[in-house]
């Protein structure tokens, strides 16, 4: 043994001082790279300013909505794309981004890609402008904010203790941990199956209301008009139930055999109130819904489809509605509150704002995307058990309600450049191999284009993770849990 | 050139192609236990190149 050890140590004498000299560097070389890659103080910033970003911050996308005539970070459409890729596992991320004060404001978000098969982001408020020009009484707890048009409340606690009517507040980032019971007043439940027309494309967020001892039923049928096989992610159909406080109920996941998935679920009966039926499935995947709940609708989306001579009418207390088709047959002129609304191309976002309570959407066919913050109900009466979405409401609409609540800290603005941090949960985030975390630029109701883009003067990311001396100490419970 | 000068210049050499070899190798192993240990900072391929043409000169040239 000694032998074998001496041998490495006779041929390092042997070598002559340059070469020693330059094996000593590489090592010290080796040691910093180790040092950079590890981060043992579990902290790492990465930062850039050009969109020929480097291995950390990398892959700009899609290419039509960054600009091309220069290398600058400009967006032109949105919502932009970039990949975060950092060399060991972090907790959490907080994206700064500075960029150029422009007209119109800025509604700008950074999220994190959380589930690819349905494209769900986790994210967070870098720029409302609507809020920021708000000029109501503020009260103040941390990154809590709460304006009030007339002041009633002095402290956020006192706030959170009695809170207000669902019509007179609005919530942004945030919302109570509790809330109000809902009772419906005159309502019965009957046990009759009632299909409901046409198809359902991708994740459906239905809101239902549920009387005393009355059973969540629901009857789905999933088929796919893919023309591609699916991925294993793809055929996974996966059903929460959640009551009003956000407690899971009731889960369950099944995989579409051959194509076809038939699915009755059934559950309950809770107390009286509002419960949230999610239905996570792929874009590629179709749902035939049949339901003896009376009271119900959609929360934040519907994407309905059906043949072309079919005419849909939807109402929502969304103020804004977003539109877009990916299909070129189903481009048309959709009507909302008489209103039109000309969804020229396909994966083009259409907006159109309404002031109202209660817009009417007609549209044929369908496969088209309506999305918005409120309710999409097939009925006139909405029933929204959610409290209002500050979203991306202007100035204006805000002030249509007395309180406005939000987790939210306006950005830093000097000399035409303004500053926002945005905090990401790392946890749970898709992580695409090779690649790393996908996150979302998003800059809704912005009206982004090449005339009028938004130039970003740089990005930067910092990642707060475990030490180097917190991953030793939990090591051993690491081993223990692995041999459970 | 003189015979001392020429087995200077040759020991430089050798010295220089050690240090690159044994480099590349410990920045190649790194690499592939600890995928962008070394490629979030340095562009391995350059890293290559420069190694295989120092290879090749050395072969033509020097061991003459």
């Amino acid at each position: 043994m000694l032998i074998k050890l001496n041998r490495p140590v006779r041929w390092w004498f042997k070598q002559t001082k340059v070469a020693r000299v330059l094996l000593t560097a590489s090592l010290v070389g080796w040691l910093v790279l180790l040092y950079l890659a590890s981060r043992p103080f579990g902290v790492a910033v990465y930062s850039l300013s050009s969109q020929s970003g480097n291995y950390f911050i990398h892959k700009f996308g899609p290419t039509e909505r960054w600009s091309t005539s220069s290398p600058d970070l400009i967006m032109t459409g949105q919502p932009g794309y970039f990949f975060l890729r950092p060399t060991r596992p972090f907790n959490q991320a907080e994206i700064t981004v500075t960029w150029q004060d422009r007209q119109p404001d800025t509604y700008l978000e950074a999220g994190i890609l959380m589930d690819r098969a349905n494209w769900q982001y986790q994210s967070q408020p870098l720029n409302h402008p609507g809020l920021n020009k708000l000029d109501w009484p503020l009260v103040t707890a941390g990154h809590h904010r709460l304006w009030q048009k007339t002041p009633v409340y002095q402290t956020w606690s006192e706030f959170i203790e009695r809170l207000p009517n669902f019509s007179q507040l609005a919530v942004y980032n945030w919302s109570p941990s509790s809330t109000k019971s809902i009772n419906l007043t005159g309502y019965r439940s009957h046990q009759v199956w009632q299909q409901l027309p046409g198809q359902w494309r991708g994740l459906q967020q239905i809101v239902t209301y549920l009387a005393d001892d009355e059973q969540l039923a629901w009857r789905i049928t999933v088929t796919s008009d893919s023309l591609q096989e699916l991925t294993a992610d793809e055929r996974l159909v996966e059903v929460n139930i959640t009551n009003s406080v956000n407690q899971r109920l009731w889960s369950e996941q099944r995989r579409l055999d051959d194509n076809q998935l038939e699915w009755l679920i059934t559950a309950g009966p809770w107390s009286a109130g509002a419960y949230r039926l999610e239905i996570k499935a792929s874009r590629q995947l179709l749902l035939k819904l049949a339901t003896q709940q009376t009271v119900f609708g959609w929360q934040g989306q519907v994407w309905p489809v059906a043949s072309a001579d079919y005419h849909w009418r939807f109402w929502t207390d969304a103020p804004a509605i977003i539109a877009q088709t990916i299909q070129p047959a189903s481009r048309q002129i959709i009507l909302v509150n008489q209103r039109p609304l000309n969804l020229a191309d396909t994966y083009q976002q259409y907006s159109i704002e309404t002031l109202a309570t209660s817009s009417e959407i007609s549209l044929s066919g369908g496969d088209v995307q309506l999305a918005g913050s409120g309710i999409f109900s097939l009925q006139p009466t909405i029933f929204n058990p959610q409290w209002r979405r500050a979203g991306r409401l202007s100035v204006d609409q805000l002030a249509g309600f007395d309180f406005i609540a939000a987790d939210y800290q306006p950005p830093v603005c000097r000399q035409h450049l303004c500053t926002a941090t945005a905090k990401l949960s790392l946890a749970g985030a898709d992580w695409q191999s090779g690649d790393g975390y996908q996150i979302m630029l998003a800059a809704d109701n912005s009206h982004l284009s090449t005339v009028s883009p938004l130039v970003i003067q740089e990005i930067s990311v910092k990642l707060r993770g475990a030490s180097l001396w917190q991953f030793l100490r939990s090591l051993p419970r690491r081993l223990v849990n692995k041999l459970q | 050139m003189s015979i001392r000068r020429q087995i200077k210049i040759k020991q430089l050499n050798d010295d220089l192609y050690l240090w690159l070899t044994v480099t590349i190798a410990v920045l190649i192993f790194s690499e592939a236990v600890w995928p962008g240990l070394v490629s979030a900072y340095l562009n391995l391929s350059f890293w290559l190149l420069f190694w295989s043409v120092s290879a090749i000169l050395k072969v033509v040239f020097v061991n003459k």
